[in-house]
C-alpha cells in the first residue's frame, strides 16, 4: 500500500506536510500540557516546530510568530558555530538561550534533537519554551535595569544537554543553582524534552512510510511552494521606496527615545527591509537581536502580504534584512536585551506602515506594539520567592475595512492572560477591576481597538517590576485617523496616586498600595468626519466612547450628526 | 412488554433518523426522514408518523423517546439566542468581552473575532467580593441590589446570568442574587447562576459558560414544551429524554435548567453504540469514526470508557461540562478538492454540503469533492446517494476531477482521485494522532468502529495507516448514532471545587469529606426528582494536578464508598496516569484535587444485547455482481456483495465491496470478514502501512 504508485510528486508532498504538522502539534500537545509554571500552562508562551538539515523551519505548531520565525537562525548558527550536523547522534539534546547565538532573550530556551530514520539523520526537533525565571538581577529575569546580558540570568549557548540519550548532570546542577523557581523551570524543561521524543517517532514513522528520499524531496518542495509564493505576492508591490518610522520610549535607564525607521523596495521578486537610520544600541535592557529583529519583519510582511502562506523558511528566503551592527535591531555582545519585544512589536509597526503605504487597499493602522510585561515578585521565606509574571494586551489598529478590535493578542505574539481566580490562588494579590479602557481607540472613519484597564491591590508587601512602551509615543493612526491612547502605570497610596515611567525595577509596595495598569489602545483609519454616525452612536451606548472626555468628544464632534448621550 | 416501544430518535443536519425496538419483542425498525432545520420538531414528528406506518404500531404504544438533538449547537453557532443580561462583581463586566486574548489566526490582519455574547449595556455590576478561598471579603449590597433590579427591569431581557467572582469556593451570594431575580421575575425572566452551571475556577469560561445557558433557556423551553404538548407527557402519554453532552439522557426539566449541557447532544448517540459494540466484541479500546457529508468526527473509548472532557469548544465559546470528548477532524464527503497559486494538491476545508452537494449528485456542483473521487474508483453504486434519491452522474464526477485536479497535475483521473483520497485519509491520520496524543495513547493498540455514511468507506484505509488491524462495520452505518439513543441512561453530574493537597496530614480525611458533601447535595436534589427514585449507580472522580500545574488529569475513584485507603490509591493513580498521558511523572512531588465529581444514573433504556439489529431487509442492491473497483491505485475485478445478504457466521476476503441503502464498505484484498452474531462486520488481517 504505497503512495508512491500514485504521483509520487504533489501526492507525496501533500500527505507528508500532513504528517509534519500533525508533529508539531502532537509535540506543542505535549508540552501545553505537563508544563508547571503560569508562563506555559496559562500563557501559551512556547512554540514546537520541525527542521531539515539545514536548519530551515519546515512544519511549527500554531503559537507565537515572533518564536517560529527565529528559531530558524538560533538553529543555524549551533549548527555553524557549535555542533556541525554530522556530529549530532540519536539521543543528543543541544539547548540555547543565547541572544548573540541567534537566541532572542534568555528566559526563551530552545531545545533541539536529531531524528535518525535507517541510520541516516532526516531532520530536527526543536521546541521553545519562555521560563518563567533563569536568574539574573530580577525576578523572572526580567532586569529592568540590566546593562549586560551577563546581568539577565544564566546563558545557554548551544550546549550539549544529552549525549546519545544521556543527560549532563552537571549542567542540570548548574542550571538549578542559578534559578530562582528551579523545580518549576526544571518541570517545564522536562515537557519540553518530552516533547521532542514524540516529534521524533513521529517523523520516522513518516520516513518509514514514504522512505527518506521521499521525505527529503517532499521537504524541499514544501519549502519550494511557500519561496513561490511569496515571490508571487512580492512582484505585485508597485515600485518605488516605502518608509515608516516611529520611536520607542526609551531603555528605562535614560529617558531619550529611540528612533526606528524603515525603507521597504522591491527589487525583482526580492523584498529589501532596511532599517538605516535606527538608533544606536542602548545601556538599557531593550535591544533587539538580529534574530527577533528579522522574524518581526517576517512576521509583518507575511501578514501583509500573503496570511494564508503555508509558513516555512521558504517564505524568508526572498526577504532580506538590512540592519548595522551596533544599532538597537542589531546590538553588539553584550548589549542587555531581556526587554526585546519593546522593538520586536515596535518593528512590526512600521514594517506594517511602510506596506501600507505600498498597499493602500490593505492598509492597517498601528495595533498597541508592547507585550506590556508586568511582575509582582515576594521574597519567602528560606530563600524562596514567589513570582507573578503576567503580560497585557490592547487595542488593534482599524483598517481601511474595520475598527480595531478591543483588548486581543495583535502583531508578533499570541498569548493568554491567566484567570483571575487562578491568579489570587497564587500570589497574595486581590484584582479590584478588569476592563475596557473607554475613550483609548484611535479616531478615525474606522475607530482603534481599546486597552484595558487593570487595578491590582497587594495583599502582603511585595515588589513590582514592569516593562510597558508606548507611555510617551501612542500607536499611530492611518489615512487621517487619530492614534491609540499611551499606556500609563500608577500606584495609588493612602488615597494619593503617583505615576510610575513604563519600565520599573523592583518598586516597593505595602498591603493596601494598588497598581493601576492601562494599556494602550489602536490607532484609528481614516477622516473621523466619515465615520459611520450609527457607528458613532453604538459605542457612546456601550460606552467604549465618553463625551466625558476629550478624545469622545473629538469623535463625536467630526461627525454630522450629534447623537444624543449615552 | 409487546406493543410498548422504545424509540430513538437523532435530529442530524440532513437527516431525522430514529431506530425503534419493541419492548420483550422482536420488532425493530430503522429509517430516515429529511430534517426540517426551520422547525425541528416538524421532522421529529415526520419520523414518529412514519414509524407508525411502518411498523403498524399505534402512537400510544410509543412508551419512550430518546432524544439527540442539534437544536442547541446550531442555535450557538448560527447565535440564534436570547438577549440576555449579564450581572457580575463589581469591575468584572468586562470579562465577558475581554476573553483570554488568544487568537485562532496568527498572521489575518482581518481576522474576525466572534460578536460578544451580550452587549456592553446589559452586562451589570453588583457591590460585593469574596476571596479565593471563599471569604467574605464584601458583603452582597442590598441597595446595589436593588438598583440591580431597576435597571435589569427597564432593559427586557429574556434571561439573567450571575456570574460572582469566586463562587466556586462560595455560593452564597450568588444563591442570594438568584433567589432574589428569580422571586421577583414570575415569567418575566429565566435566570441563570455560574454556581448552578459551573462550579469551578477559571473566570471567562464559567461566564461563558453561564452566560450561553441563560441565553439557551428560552428556545429549550420552547422546544421541550411543543414536543411534550404534541406527545402529552403530561397526560402519561409518554416519557421524553433528552441526550446531554456527556452521553446520558436528561429529563426534559433538567434540560430546560442547564440547556448548554445538550451542546453535543447531537454525536453522543453513536458514541454510546460504539461503547457497546466495543463492550460486546470484547474491545477495550476503540475508535469511533463517523464520517458523513460535512464532517467526520472521532471518539476515543479507552479501557471500555468514552474519555470525559470538563470542557468543549462550541461556535468559538468555551462550553465548560462535563462532556464525552468528540473531535472533528475535517474531512466530509462533501470536502472539495483544489490547485493552490503554486500548484499543490489541497483538499478541504470548503465543503460542498448538501446542496449543491459533490458534482455526481448532479445537482449543479462543479468541484471535485472526495465523494466525487470513490465514484470515479467505481466504489458506489447508482441509487445510493442520498438513499435512492438520486441518480449518480459518474461523468459529472470525472469531468469535474479532470477539469480541477487531473489536467493541471497531469495526472489521470483514476490518480488523480487516488490522490485526493490520499491526503484526506493522511489528514484524518494525523488529526487522529493527535487526538491520541493527548492521552499519551498509541493507535496500535485500539480497534476501529466506522460508521454514518462515508465511515466505511475510508475505514479500513484509515486502520492502516493508523496500525490498527481490527475494524467493525455496524448493521446500520446510517442510523447507528440513533440506536445509541435507545440505550441511554439517565444520569446527572454534580461537580465541588476544593483543594485538597496530598502533603497535608488530614488529606485524606479531606477527601471523604469533600466527596461526602458533594453526595448529600446531590441525594437531595435527585430526591425531587421521580425518575430517580429506582436503583442509583454513582460514579465517583476527581481532577487532579500537580501543584502549580495548568491542566487536571481526571482519577476514577470507583462505585464505592471512599475509605481511609481511597486517597493514597487515588495518588498513585494520578501519578501512574500522569506518566501514561505526558511521558512522566513526579511522584516526590505533592498534587492537589482540585475538583471531586460525581456521576450519578440510573437505568431507562434498552440493553444492548436485547436491542435487534437485523431490522427490515433493505431492498437488495445487486445480486452476485463482479464490478471494477480501484484499491490504491489498482484496478481489480471482485465481487460486490449485498449486505443484506450477508447473514450472521457468514465470511469472506476482501477484495470486494459490500453496498446497502446508504453506504459502501470498501474491503481490500487480504482483509478477512466475519459477520458477527449480531450482524455486524468484523474485519480483521489489516495490513498496516
Amino acid at each position: 500500500m504505497s503512495d508512491l504508485t500514485v504521483a509520487p510528486d504533489k501526492v507525496t508532498v501533500e500527505v507528508v506536510r500532513a504528517g509534519l504538522i500533525a508533529a508539531a502539534e502532537q509535540m506543542a500537545t505535549v508540552i501545553e500540557r505537563s508544563a508547571r509554571s503560569q508562563v506555559i500552562r496559562e500563557m501559551l508562551d512556547y512554540s514546537t516546530a520541525v527542521f531539515d538539515l539545514s536548519g530551515g523551519i519546515i512544519a511549527q505548531s500554531c503559537r507565537i510568530p515572533v518564536h517560529l520565525n527565529s528559531m530558524t537562525r538560533a538553529l543555524r548558527m549551533i549548527l555553524e558555530k557549535r555542533h556541525p550536523i554530522e556530529e549530532w547522534s540519536d539521543g543528543d539534546i543541544i539547548a540555547t538561550n543565547d541572544p548573540y547565538l541567534g537566541g532572542q532573550h534568555l528566559p526563551d530556551v530552545m531545545t533541539f534533537s536529531p531524528v535518525f530514520a535507517d541510520g541516516e539523520r532526516v531532520a530536527i526537533c526543536g521546541t521553545l519554551g519562555h521560563q518563567l525565571d533563569l536568574g539574573g538581577r530580577a525576578a523572572a529575569s526580567y532586569g529592568a535595569d540590566a546593562t549586560e546580558v551577563f546581568q539577565e540570568g544564566f546563558r545557554i549557548s548551544g550546549s550539549r544537554i544529552a549525549d546519545k540519550g544521556t543527560f549532563n548532570q552537571l549542567f542540570f546542577e548548574l542550571l538549578s543553582a542559578n534559578i530562582r523557581v528551579p523545580e518549576k523551570t526544571l518541570a517545564d524543561l522536562r515537557a519540553q524534552i518530552a516533547s521532542l521524543e514524540i516529534g521524533k517517532s513521529d517523523i520516522q514513522r513518516l520516513v518509514k512510510r514514504y522512505g527518506v528520499d521521499g521525505f527529503l524531496s517532499s521537504l524541499a518542495d514544501l519549502v519550494r511552494q511557500s519561496e513561490t509564493r511569496m515571490r508571487q505576492v512580492i512582484e505585485t508591490l508597485p515600485d518605488g521606496v516605502f518608509v515608516a518610522e516611529d520611536w520607542v520610549d526609551g531603555d528605562g535607564l535614560g529617558d531619550e527615545p529611540v528612533r526606528v525607521c524603515v525603507a521597504i523596495k522591491r527589487d525583482g521578486s526580492d523584498l529589501i527591509v532596511d532599517f538605516a537610520g535606527t538608533g544606536e544600541q542602548v545601556l538599557g535592557p531593550i535591544n533587539c537581536p538580529l534574530a527577533a529583529t528579522e522574524s518581526s519583519v517576517y512576521y509583518a510582511v507575511i501578514a501583509m502580504l500573503a496570511p494564508d502562506v503555508s509558513s516555512n523558511y521558504g517564505c524568508y528566503l526572498p526577504i532580506q534584512v538590512i540592519a548595522e551592527e551596533g544599532t538597537i535591531v542589531n546590538p553588539r555582545e553584550p548589549a542587555a536585551v531581556v526587554g526585546r519585544n519593546v522593538l520586536t512589536h515596535r518593528i512590526a509597526n512600521v514594517v506594517t506602515a511602510a506596506l501600507s503605504g505600498a498597499l493602500p487597499d490593505r492598509a492597517v493602522a498601528a495595533y498597541y506594539g508592547n507585550s506590556n510585561v508586568y511582575i509582582f515578585s515576594q521574597r519567602g521565606g528560606q530563600g524562596q520567592r514567589k513570582v507573578l509574571f503576567e503580560i497585557e494586551v490592547g487595542g488593534w489598529g482599524a483598517s481601511s475595512r474595520r475598527d480595531g478590535h478591543d483588548c486581543l493578542s495583535a502583531g508578533v505574539h499570541n498569548l493568554m492572560n491567566v484567570p483571575i481566580e487562578l491568579t489570587e490562588q497564587e500570589f497574595p494579590v486581590r484584582v479590584v477591576s478588569y476592563s475596557l479602557r473607554p475613550d483609548s481607540g484611535g479616531i478615525g472613519r474606522y475607530r482603534g481597538g481599546l486597552g484595558v484597564t487593570r487595578v491590582v491591590e497587594v495583599l502582603e508587601e511585595c515588589e513590582f517590576s514592569s516593562q510597558f512602551d508606548r507611555v510617551k509615543f501612542p500607536p499611530p493612526g492611518w489615512a487621517g485617523g487619530g492614534p491609540g491612547a499611551t499606556a500609563r502605570i500608577a500606584v495609588v497610596r493612602d488615597g494619593k496616586e503617583q505615576e510610575l515611567p513604563g519600565k520599573v525595577l523592583a518598586f516597593p509596595l505595602v498591603r493596601g498600595d494598588r497598581v493601576i495598569l492601562d494599556t494602550q489602545g489602536g490607532g484609528g483609519f481614516g477622516d473621523p468626519a466619515t465615520r459611520d454616525p450609527a457607528a458613532v452612536q453604538h459605542d457612546l451606548v456601550e460606552g467604549k466612547v465618553t463625551l466625558t472626555s476629550s478624545v469622545g468628544q473629538l469623535h463625536v464632534g467630526a461627525t454630522t450628526t450629534i447623537p444624543g448621550g449615552a | 412488554m409487546p406493543g410498548q416501544w422504545l424509540v430513538g430518535v437523532d435530529v442530524g443536519g440532513t437527516f431525522t433518523d430514529l431506530v425503534a425496538q419493541e419492548v420483550d419483542g422482536d420488532g425493530h425498525v430503522h429509517l430516515k426522514v429529511a430534517t426540517t432545520p426551520k422547525n425541528p420538531a416538524e421532522g421529529f414528528f415526520n419520523a414518529i408518523t412514519e414509524f407508525v406506518d411502518v411498523s403498524g404500531a399505534a402512537r400510544s404504544e410509543v412508551a419512550t423517546i430518546f432524544h439527540g438533538t442539534t437544536l442547541v449547537t446550531n442555535a450557538i453557532i448560527e447565535r440564534r439566542l436570547a438577549r440576555t443580561a449579564l450581572v457580575t462583581t463589581r469591575g468584572f463586566r468586562d470579562v465577558l468581552e475581554i476573553g483570554r486574548h488568544w487568537r485562532s489566526d496568527l498572521y489575518d490582519p482581518d481576522f474576525q473575532r466572534s460578536d460578544v455574547l451580550v452587549p456592553r449595556v446589559l452586562r451589570f455590576e453588583v457591590a460585593e467580593r469574596l476571596s479565593e478561598d471563599g471569604s467574605v471579603v464584601e458583603p452582597l449590597d442590598d441597595e446595589s441590589m436593588q438598583s440591580l433590579l431597576q435597571e435589569l427591569r427597564e432593559c427586557e431581557v429574556q434571561s439573567v446570568a450571575v456570574v460572582l467572582l469566586h463562587s466556586y469556593a462560595n455560593d452564597s451570594h450568588e444563591v442570594a442574587l438568584t433567589d432574589k431575580l428569580r422571586e421577583v421575575a414570575r415569567h418575566r425572566w429565566f435566570v441563570s447562576a455560574s454556581s448552578e452551571v459551573v462550579p469551578e475556577p477559571r473566570e471567562y469560561e464559567r461566564t461563558a459558560t453561564t452566560v450561553l445557558n441563560a441565553a439557551l433557556m428560552p428556545l429549550a423551553h420552547e422546544y421541550l414544551t411543543s414536543l411534550e404538548g404534541e406527545l402529552e407527557v403530561a397526560a402519561g402519554g409518554c416519557r421524553l429524554f433528552v441526550t446531554s453532552s456527556n452521553g446520558g439522557a436528561l429529563t426534559p426539566a433538567a434540560a430546560r435548567r442547564r440547556p448548554v449541557t445538550l451542546a453535543q447532544s447531537g454525536p453522543v448517540g453513536g458514541v454510546r453504540s460504539c461503547l457497546e459494540m466495543a463492550a460486546a466484541l470484547g474491545h477495550s479500546n476503540v475508535i469511533g469514526l463517523d464520517m458523513g457529508g460535512t464532517s467526520a468526527d472521532v471518539t476515543l473509548i479507552e479501557d471500555g470508557e468514552a474519555r470525559v472532557v470538563t470542557e468543549l469548544e462550541v461556535g468559538e465559546l468555551p462550553v465548560r461540562t462535563p462532556s464525552i470528548e468528540i473531535h472533528s477532524v475535517g474531512a466530509g464527503g462533501g470536502s472539495i478538492a483544489w490547485i493552490d497559486e503554486v500548484g499543490a494538491l489541497r483538499v478541504g476545508p470548503h465543503s460542498a454540503g448538501a446542496n449543491p452537494g459533490p458534482a455526481c449528485y448532479g445537482l449543479g456542483g462543479v468541484a471535485p469533492t472526495v465523494t466525487d473521487c470513490h465514484v470515479v474508483l467505481g466504489r458506489i453504486p447508482a441509487g445510493q446517494l442520498l438513499g435512492g434519491f438520486l441518480r449518480l452522474d459518474v461523468e459529472a464526477a470525472r469531468t469535474a476531477l479532470a477539469e480541477h485536479v487531473a489536467d493541471p497535475l497531469g495526472l489521470s483521473v483514476v490518480e488523480a482521485a487516488q490522490g485526493v483520497l490520499d491526503v484526506v485519509n493522511a489528514e484524518m491520520e494525523g488529526a487522529i494522532r493527535v487526538v491520541l496524543r493527548q492521552r499519551g495513547n498509541d493507535p496500535r493498540d485500539f480497534a476501529l468502529i466506522g460508521f454514518g455514511g462515508a465511515g466505511p468507506l475510508h475505514s479500513v484505509e484509515l486502520a492502516s495507516r493508523l496500525g490498527i488491524s481490527t475494524v467493525m462495520l455496524p448493521r446500520h452505518p446510517g442510523t447507528f448514532s440513533a440506536l445509541g439513543l435507545l440505550t441511554s441512561d439517565l444520569r446527572q453530574d454534580f461537580a465541588l471545587s476544593g483543594r485538597v493537597r496530598s502533603d497535608s496530614p488530614d488529606a485524606a480525611a479531606q477527601l471523604v469529606a469533600m466527596f461526602s458533601r458533594l453526595e448529600t447535595t446531590a441525594l437531595e436534589q435527585l430526591g425531587a426528582e421521580e425518575e430517580f427514585g429506582g436503583d442509583l449507580t454513582i460514579d465517583r472522580r476527581c481532577d487532579v494536578r500537580y501543584v502549580g500545574q495548568a491542566y487536571e488529569v481526571a482519577v476514577p475513584l470507583g462505585q464505592g464508598q471512599l475509605d481511609d485507603g481511597s486517597f493514597d490509591r487515588m495518588v498513585n493513580d494520578f501519578h501512574r496516569l500522569h506518566e501514561k498521558a505526558y511521558a512522566f511523572s513526579n511522584p516526590e512531588d505533592p498534587c492537589e484535587v482540585y475538583v471531586g465529581r460525581l456521576f450519578v444514573t440510573t437505568p431507562a433504556g434498552a440493553r444492548w444485547s436485547e436491542v435487534g439489529r437485523s431490522g427490515e431487509s433493505p431492498p437488495a442492491m445487486s445480486s452476485g455482481r463482479r464490478v471494477q473497483v480501484h484499491f490504491d491505485g489498482t484496478e481489480i475485478d471482485c465481487p460486490e456483495l449485498d449486505r443484506s445478504e450477508l447473514l450472521p457466521g457468514a465470511s469472506t476476503t476482501g477484495p470486494c465491496i459490500v453496498v446497502q441503502q446508504d453506504s459502501t464498505a470498501l474491503i481490500p484484498p487480504g482483509v478477512t470478514l466475519r459477520v458477527t452474531p449480531a450482524g455486524d462486520l468484523l474485519l480483521t488481517d489489516i495490513p498496516a502501512l
